[in-house]
């Protein structure tokens, strides 16, 4: 008998560049326990880093190829004007997703003109869905076992309706799913499938594919879950910022009775994010190293700081300065640079005033709930900046009325003794997958038990 | 879903999962190891003292991301005031007792609560009543 007799909790987080999932037992939040929390080693066992499975197809001339392998034959091709379709999140979150996923993929992703969007979506997820078999097999406690619960994490609100969304994707999934039956391991091979197999493969997923059970959680939730889980007298509300790549989102939520809701008035959207932020270093760097040659060594400049890019603004953010070689010279930029930066400063002010708005709505609300503290947390690629934690740490409500306690990125229990320190390091990563895989079926926003 | 009463008889196994996850962080940490050590490799051949200053930063830059992406976190900060704990921190001269507060001279270096270089600390100066 399986020691999680209650069977397992399945989480897929489809992140922009990485995609993460996550099992736990079915009964984590009621009994939660750090130690049965298994991360699944997606990307296998073959170096680098085993749970983070690249979002990514490539259409070559002779097969599709996915994960690595795609980004690999894509660099290599990259100055003939080809590309591996990587924006899958992006285009899972359109409001009009069923005429979004009709369309066909651009020559520079499909040169072929054979596939929609739905084709390559569904060609990714059976991939997905190959590599948590193999996880699932190599991991000694989910071996044999069977996922009686399998979820999807999404942001609740770029379309406005990502809850109406949900039996589209399902549907992707589910057409996935008989795909990867069929082909099996060979998805996983760094060969890819060949071409001249893949449409009749694609047509029989379609008639093969069977009703799926599959729930979504909302980014916020899975933050909320593993924010609150083990802390029976957290505070009902929270505040959650994602500094994703594309946008910034906040919003506020509040739990009862195990369920937890979203404060609708509280949401905010910036196209701020990651990326922009990037943008605004790679400017300072291109003025800094005072470039003013030829258009190839600019574009030299501009490639070799988008290839640095995480660790510039790592050191940046978090040590205050960033040095990068650029031939024989050592460019200095430094974060008052960045923070005298008139872009910089307004997606600050920004991301001040909606943190400020969501806040408040928050706050009107655990007033009239009779409560008096608040949870905020930031979650994502950008969630450990020192400006985005001081934001929340010296949050401006009214002191005398309500608490706010901003709660750390890495929750406590990830530092529990039976990981040896290992998951803290990599655990925003995993976060969303992990929060999602241990958040009960109250929380989810579409696809639970009561639908 | 809420199935069935859970029976936890065991302890997951869990060295397993604890590895790879020490694999992915240091994955991560290689490379910008491998940076200092070849920016580094550099230092003997450096004409001026402003390049070796520039290659010391790049070492040190690399080495600070090494350590953020294996989870190593510094104990205190230079100048800070802290509570004194034979556990963390190291006096710089013994007295006869220990002292309650104490300054950080060096902050230390923990991992996953793994206190793994105490934090040079000296005795506080008695404050002067008023």
């Amino acid at each position: 008998m399986s020691a999680a007799s209650a069977g397992w909790t399945l989480c897929i987080d489809f992140g922009t560049a990485y995609s993460k999932a996550a099992a736990a037992p079915n009964d984590s939040w009621a009994r939660f326990d750090p130690a049965w929390v298994r991360p699944l080693a997606l990307a296998g066992f073959e170096g680098g880093n085993a749970f983070l499975l690249p979002s990514a197809v490539f259409v070559a001339d002779e097969a599709v190829l996915f994960g690595a392998a795609a980004l690999e034959r894509a660099e290599g091709l990259a100055r003939h004007g080809r590309m591996a379709l990587r924006s899958f999140k992006t285009l899972l979150s359109v409001s009009d997703l069923d005429r979004a996923l009709k369309t066909n993929a651009p020559t520079a992703i499909d040169p072929h003109r054979m596939f929609t969007m739905r084709d390559l979506i569904v060609l990714y997820l059976a991939f997905l869905s190959a590599a948590i078999a193999r996880a699932q097999a190599a991991d000694p406690e989910l071996a044999g076992e069977r996922f009686a619960n399998r979820r999807y994490a999404a942001p609740a609100w770029r379309s406005g309706d990502s809850a109406g969304l949900h039996t589209s994707i399902v549907a992707l999934f589910s057409e996935a799913e008989a795909l990867a039956a069929e082909v099996g391991e060979r998805l996983l091979a760094s060969e890819g499938i060949e071409i001249a197999a893949v449409e009749s493969l694609l047509s029989e997923a379609r008639s093969a594919a069977r009703p799926l059970r599959m729930g979504l959680i909302f980014e916020a939730s899975a933050a909320a879950a593993y924010t609150s889980i083990g802390l029976e007298r957290s505070a009902a509300h929270m505040v959650v910022v994602d500094v994703g790549a594309g946008t910034t989102d906040i919003a506020a939520m509040f739990r009862s009775g195990g369920r937890i809701y979203e404060l609708p008035q509280a949401r905010a959207t910036l196209k701020q994010a990651g990326e922009f932020i990037d943008r605004v270093i790679a400017n300072l760097a291109t003025e800094a190293s005072g470039s003013q040659g030829s258009t190839q060594k600019q574009t030299a400049l501009w490639n070799l700081l988008m290839r640095q890019m995480q660790d510039i603004k790592e050191s940046l953010l978090y040590d205050g300065r960033a040095l990068l070689r650029y031939g024989s010279r050592t460019l200095v930029l430094k974060w008052s640079d960045l923070e005298r930066d008139r872009d910089f400063a307004e997606f600050r002010r920004n991301l001040q005033h909606a943190f400020d708005h969501s806040l408040a709505v928050a706050c009107r609300h655990a007033h009239l709930e009779k409560r008096s503290e608040i949870q905020v947390i930031a979650v994502g690629g950008g969630s450990g900046a020192p400006f985005v934690q001081d934001m929340l740490h010296h949050a401006r409500v009214d002191a005398k009325r309500f608490k706010v306690a901003a709660r750390p990125a890495t929750p406590d229990w990830a530092h529990a003794e039976e990981f040896s320190g290992n998951l803290a390091p990599v655990f925003p990563q995993l976060a969303i997958a992990i929060g999602g895989a241990i958040a009960p079926d109250l929380m989810l926003a579409a696809g639970g038990e009561e639908d | 879903m809420m199935a069935g009463k859970t029976i936890r008889r065991r302890r997951p196994q869990i060295a397993g999962l604890a590895n790879t996850l020490a694999e992915a962080s240091w994955t991560q940490a290689d490379r910008a190891l491998a940076e200092a050590i070849a920016n580094f490799s550099e230092l003997d051949a450096a004409q001026t003292p402003a390049k070796r200053k520039a290659l010391m930063a790049l070492v040190a830059q690399s080495l600070q991301r090494a350590a953020r992406r294996r989870g190593l976190e510094r104990i205190g900060a230079e100048g800070e005031i802290a509570a004194f704990d034979a556990g963390r921190h190291e006096l710089s001269s013994k007295g006869p007792r220990a002292p309650k507060e104490v300054r950080i001279l060096v902050p230390g270096v923990a991992r996953g609560g793994v206190v793994l270089v105490k934090a040079r600390v000296a005795t506080t100066r008695p404050r002067a009543r008023a």
